[in-house]
């Protein structure tokens, strides 16, 4: 079995040559990525149907290959944040951050406390009772981010997150959600955007990579 | 048949937690199609009852005098009520059921929650399947009232047909077994329209212009599924 927490392999597309790459645990992992790619790449890192063409390997398995039960289970350790956001529209930001927690995401305090948390870290305790319709794009996208981190996630896989924030803003809040999970991978078009994540997190190493751009 | 089984195999895996949100989900559902179609299914159950027991009413004084309760009895609560009672649950809440999947897939819902390890066949089907069963035995019952007692008042408030000859006649002829064949009906053929709709909902792919396409394509197979079931239960039972 493979050290790594995440293989990807991409074939050559849009001009961007074919590439791959391994991310080891314990790490932050902020990927600089063609824009509009950090979505795909979190769909192809999950076994999901993705426009760009690769393999990917989390945790040691190919999701895409499993059976869909299989793959289910092995992504109820993997925080997603995807694009679009993918929020339940009839569930209030509350019921969307816990839904993971219902369907066998760990969560180890109990999931009361872990909503709490992941709603606190996320600046989300005054909009808790609100549906994602009435919530801007970037309160939406909070808002998923809460779900991602939720409960212990081993895994944090981000697809171009917090674009819309303001950079102290979104600095602020991925530092915050570094330390609910033990790998984070961030697949960001504009990773100057978190270059003061060193001087915020100091507790896990932050390794930049530059793949697949131009 | 995979779409079942796979629906069938989500069933048996549900956890206490997943419980409590699928029945949470099911009761919105069951509001929706039950409740709020319950003023619609009087109305419609007592005029269709109307035009039956005037026809009906036509050939009983003409042929059998005093069978005019054992026609309508069989029409309506063998025939007509389950089908009618489908119809408007397909109507309703088949369409309603097969555009939010659709327009769910657009939005990427479906897959963030398959991202998020939750089972779009449990969160997705499951209540609605449930629901729609209950709400077809349940509506099935509320059309066969409408269409066997209310427009019974209704004929005899405009001098169409004797009340007391109508409602006599009726009581002799309708059997429990036909009563129990018709609310089974009526959840079979609703439990077929969940089915369909959320197949045709949740593989609607993640183009706007698929969620017409899947409420039709949803409609379609349920008409023929309603139909085809109805026209097996005639020939078992009756023919």
């Amino acid at each position: 079995m493979s050290a790594s927490v995440l293989t990807l392999r991409v074939a050559s597309t849009d001009g961007v040559p074919s590439w791959e790459r391994e991310f080891e645990p314990g790490a932050v992992h902020i990927v600089e990525v063609p824009a509009g790619w950090g979505g795909q790449l979190v769909r192809l890192a999950v076994g999901l149907p993705a426009r760009l063409d690769g393999r990917a390997t989390l945790l040691g398995s190919d999701l895409a290959a499993l059976p869909r039960r299989e793959r289910l289970g092995a992504v109820r350790e993997v925080g997603v944040l995807p694009q679009p956001d993918g929020l339940v529209s009839n569930l209030t930001v509350r019921d969307n951050v816990r839904l993971p927690l219902h369907f066998g995401r760990p969560a180890p305090h109990g999931a009361e406390e872990e909503t709490d948390t992941a709603l606190r870290l996320c600046e989300l305790e005054g909009i808790a009772g609100v549906r994602p319709t009435d919530l801007t794009l970037d309160l939406r996208e909070r808002a998923a981010l809460g779900r991602a981190i939720c409960g212990r996630p081993r895994v944090l896989l981000l697809g171009e997150p917090l674009e819309t924030h303001p950079r102290r803003g979104a600095v602020r809040l991925l530092a915050g959600c570094l330390a609910r999970t033990g790998t984070t991978i961030v697949f960001a078009a504009d990773p100057e955007r978190f270059a003061g994540l060193d001087t915020m997190h100091h507790s896990t190493e932050i390794r930049h990579h530059a793949l697949g751009t131009r | 048949m995979r779409f079942v089984g796979a629906a069938l195999r989500s069933a048996s895996m549900v956890s206490s937690r997943g419980r409590a949100v699928l029945v949470r989900t099911a009761v919105n559902q069951l509001r929706f199609t039950t409740v709020d179609a319950v003023p619609l299914l009087l109305l419609v159950g007592t005029l269709v009852g109307l035009t039956v027991l005037v026809q009906a009413n036509l050939h009983a004084s003409e042929l059998f005098g005093g069978t005019l309760g054992r026609i309508v009895a069989a029409t309506v609560v063998r025939e007509v009520g389950p089908l009618v009672t489908a119809v408007l649950i397909l109507g309703r809440s088949g369409t309603a059921i097969a555009a939010e999947l659709a327009t769910v897939g657009t939005l990427g819902e479906r897959d963030a929650l398959e991202a998020s390890g939750v089972d779009p066949y449990q969160y997705y089907v499951l209540p609605r399947v449930g629901a729609l069963v209950l709400s077809g035995a349940l509506l099935t019952i509320v059309f066969l009232a409408a269409a066997l007692v209310l427009s019974g008042l209704v004929a005899a408030v405009l001098g169409l047909i004797p009340a007391a000859a109508f409602f006599g006649s009726l009581q002799l002829a309708l059997l429990p077994t036909d009563m129990a064949w018709a609310i089974l009906k009526g959840a079979v053929y609703a439990g077929g329209i969940a089915l369909f709709c959320c197949h045709a909902g949740l593989f609607a792919g993640d183009r706007a212009t698929g969620i017409p396409q899947a409420v039709t394509r949803g409609v379609v197979a349920s008409m023929v599924f309603i139909f085809a079931v109805s026209a097996a239960f005639s020939i078992v039972l009756y023919a």
